[in-house]
């Protein structure tokens, strides 16, 4: 049985599939494909933001073929935000009729018709980013069978006017569901127990909670919208009581908690004992209101049972992360209603905000790792602006710097990790940054998404050298399936792979294992001057780090000599020696190498 | 270049928030008579159809407008009838606390903000501590609506 979700409340969840405790289990849900690569096309936003058309669509498709760009792998054209009618008509989402005047089952026709595929955008919550009021909440049926309808290959869904988080366009107020109250206390009865502990004899488990003034706050997920928190570790806490149950039975459990309406105080409470496959879920709702976040009331009994010995009990809300996997399963079960042999590719783009690195692989095939790469989207006839970096998320190496550290959670049998649509072509980023933007992307096995008026595109020019290095995209879509993982830091204490560095002024070291037993490996410069010192990894550290994805790590240590080729100038040199070393990388410049064996 | 005058800073709070709202209609009314009076109808009835304002999730027939609507419209005509081009750089208008809360929106937002357009308001903290916010949400009062034209016109003549 699937999920309901509907727009008067949180989903009611009766299948554990859906809970927090088999986020782990490595268990994908019907319908998900794996061994997947990453996908590759090209989508409408960053070249022409809600002003894309059927016409201009049309034009990108021409192009596709002019250029080649097919036979390199390119294959998904994606109307992004901005190409439905503001309303449903008859319940059901319908064209723009200005901009696609011809219906989108025609313009897929046409995409298909060129051996291409065709992708579409929509939304978890009411309404679209852009605002029209189509979003699939309670009409996941309704519009699976549009796009199946409509000949849909590829989805992507975002999560603006999201109803159960305080996402964009949300009503901030939602954070009551993404978080649980303050609790200052519990009080357990039965069986001849009397127990009444005070929060600070709990157990704060996981991140992002505090014991304050003799209560604990922040339990629930935290916000990975933003670049300001790692991805790598817990990103959600919990308060855990340990109770030593005189006997099996039932028992009272009263807590003395305040709720709120804000980050870090709200007013869903989970209440469980034990954990993974043992996990008992005894309350999962929202708590009598309080004055406010600082009054503490009591709750009503709440009958738990416990086992003779020592129970676990646990205090917390993981709502934000099931609410949003639960809207997106529901997407995912409704093509699978419709025909259960789609092959719909998903791609998750609720920004990081709900930290879908921990449960994006269930049911999609990529997921947003932050907010937009750029605000300053382009139009016809005006490309729209990127930067290198920022203090937000606008930037290359803003969503570099989180994703390089991301490798664990991707592979062929989960998804990819998804720092948004490529940004060469657009103003504001040069050649060498445009060149350093794309090995990264090929390196991390990142969706390569083009974002750029291909029109401006011809066989041989500079971005077209970029777009179109088959040796990079084939590192991006080797069979393997491997993220990158980052080797060396100029400016990593001890774990180049763990350590979240946002601080450009640096060089990083990739190495990438490839399905013929070599190894790529990624020099890159993040800062704006040159990088006059030498950069160098010896091959034991690369497969003391990458070794156990490699296709035969013992050859590759034992070979006398390597072949190296340089992938962007295509020169080939060989290595007799144990270590690689460059210097001299100009500002955001990178080299990039395939290390080969030469002898055995 | 600069369009902004010194008493219309764009750090400088608009805390007139007790002036008359205006609806779509009569923004839209306002704006056109300016592209007329700068020989630019043409190009103002693209920018500013029926279709194209819908295209752009605009209701042109909102009783009340929003300060986020008054963004998006006032940023297109300065971009598609005044032929005024985007600031590059836009950092600075991350001194908005709530500039990425739409993020549909951050360059409507950020490009009027920085061209003192639209004023940002104050939120008054605990303690005393002052946010900047745009207020999407917020009811787009025209204070100073002349002083639109008069900065399109600078900016038009550089």
């Amino acid at each position: 049985m699937g999920i309901n979700v509907s727009t008067e409340r949180p989903a009611v969840i009766e299948d554990s599939k859906y809970r927090y405790d088999s986020f782990k289990d490595g268990k994908v849900f019907d319908g998900k494909k794996k061994g997947r690569l990453p996908a590759m096309g090209w989508n409408s936003w960053n070249a022409f933001g809600s002003g894309n058309t059927s016409a201009l669509t049309r034009a990108m498709a021409d192009k596709f073929i002019e250029l080649g760009l097919d036979k390199l792998g390119y294959e998904y054209i994606v109307l992004d935000d901005g190409c439905y009618k503001q309303e449903r008509v008859d319940g059901k989402l319908s064209n723009e009729e200005v901009k696609f005047p011809e219906g989108f089952r025609a313009l897929a026709d046409y995409i298909h018709d060129k051996g291409l595929k065709f992708g579409m955008y929509n939304d978890i919550g009411t309404n679209l980013c852009a605002g029209a009021a189509v979003g699939t909440c309670g009409h996941e049926l309704t519009d699976a069978r549009s796009y199946i309808e409509w000949g849909v290959d590829f989805i992507k869904v975002d999560n603006c006017y999201y109803l159960w988080d305080n996402a964009t366009f949300s009503n901030a107020e939602n954070a009551q569901y993404t978080y649980a109250p303050n609790i200052r206390g519990i009080e357990v009865e039965g069986n001849g127990l009397a127990l009444k502990l005070s929060a600070s004899y709990g157990e704060l488990k996981g991140a992002g909670a505090e014991l304050k003034d003799g209560y604990v706050t922040g339990i629930g997920t935290f916000d990975g919208t933003g670049p300001q928190q790692s991805p790598v570790g817990d990103m959600s806490a919990e308060l855990v009581f340990k109770i030593e149950a005189p006997a099996d039975g039932e028992y009272d459990l009263q807590i003395r908690y305040a709720t709120g309406k804000e980050p870090g105080v709200g007013s869903w409470l989970q209440i469980a004992t034990g954990d993974g496959a043992d996990t008992k879920i005894f309350y999962d709702d929202m708590a009598v209101a309080s004055e406010s976040p600082a009054d503490f009331i009591s709750s009503q009994p709440f009958k738990i049972t416990l086992s003779k010995g020592e129970n676990i009990l646990r205090l917390m809300n993981h709502r934000r992360q099931e609410n949003t996997l639960c809207s997106y399963a529901a997407l995912l079960e409704a093509f699978n209603e419709v025909d259960k042999e789609h092959g719909i590719l998903l791609s998750i783009c609720e920004w990081g905000k709900t930290q879908p690195q921990n449960w994006g692989y269930k049911v999609g095939d990529s997921w947003r790792i932050l907010n937009d790469i750029t605000f300053q989207v382009g139009a016809d006839g005006n490309p729209g602006r990127g930067e290198w970096a920022s203090d937000y998320t606008p930037g290359v190496a803003v969503q570099y710097n989180k994703a390089v550290i991301m490798d664990d959670y991707a592979g062929l049998d989960k998804g990819w990790n998804d720092p948004d649509m490529l940004m060469i072509g657009m103003d504001g980023l040069d050649i060498s940054q445009c060149r350093t933007h794309f090995a990264m992307w090929c390196m991390m096995n990142s969706p390569l998404m083009l974002g750029l008026d291909l029109r401006r595109v011809n066989k041989g020019d500079e971005l077209y050298n970029i777009i179109a290095n088959a040796d990079l995209i084939a590192l991006n879509q080797d069979a393997l399936g491997v993220q990158a993982k980052r080797v060396y830091s100029s400016l990593a204490e001890s774990e180049p792979d763990k350590e979240y560095i946002r601080d450009n002024n640096r060089a990083d070291i990739l190495a990438k294992p490839l399905s013929d037993g070599s190894v790529a490996v990624s020099f890159i410069n993040l800062s704006d001057h040159e990088w006059d010192k030498e950069l160098s990894v010896d091959i034991d550290t690369i497969i003391r780090y990458i070794g156990a994805k490699m296709k035969d790590a013992d050859a590759f240590k034992a070979a006398s000599s390597y072949k190296i080729k340089d992938l962007w100038s295509g020169k080939e040199s060989t290595l007799a020696t144990k270590n690689i070393s460059v210097s001299g990388i100009g500002a955001f410049g990178n080299i990039t190498l395939k290390i080969s064996v030469l002898e055995g | 270049m600069s369009v902004v005058s010194d008493e219309e800073k764009t750090g400088a709070p608009d805390d007139e928030t007790e002036g008359e709202a205006v609806s779509a209609e009569r923004l839209i009314d306002m704006l056109r008579r300016q592209a007329e009076a700068d020989d630019k109808l043409k190009a103002f009835d693209e920018a500013f159809g029926a279709d194209a304002l819908r295209a752009c999730g605009i209701d042109a027939h909102a009783p009340v407008l929003m300060r986020l609507d008054a963004a998006i419209m006032l940023h297109t005509y300065m971009l598609k009838v005044a032929g005024i081009a985007n600031l590059e750089d836009i950092s600075a208008a991350s001194v908005l606390k709530d500039l990425y809360d739409c993020r549909k929106c951050v360059n409507h937002i950020a490009q009027v903000y920085l061209r003192g357009l639209i004023k940002p308001r104050r939120l008054k903290m605990p303690g005393g501590a002052e946010l900047l916010l745009f207020d999407a949400k917020g009811v787009f009062i025209p204070t100073h609506v002349d002083k639109f034209f008069r900065m399109w016109y600078h900016a038009a003549c550089g």
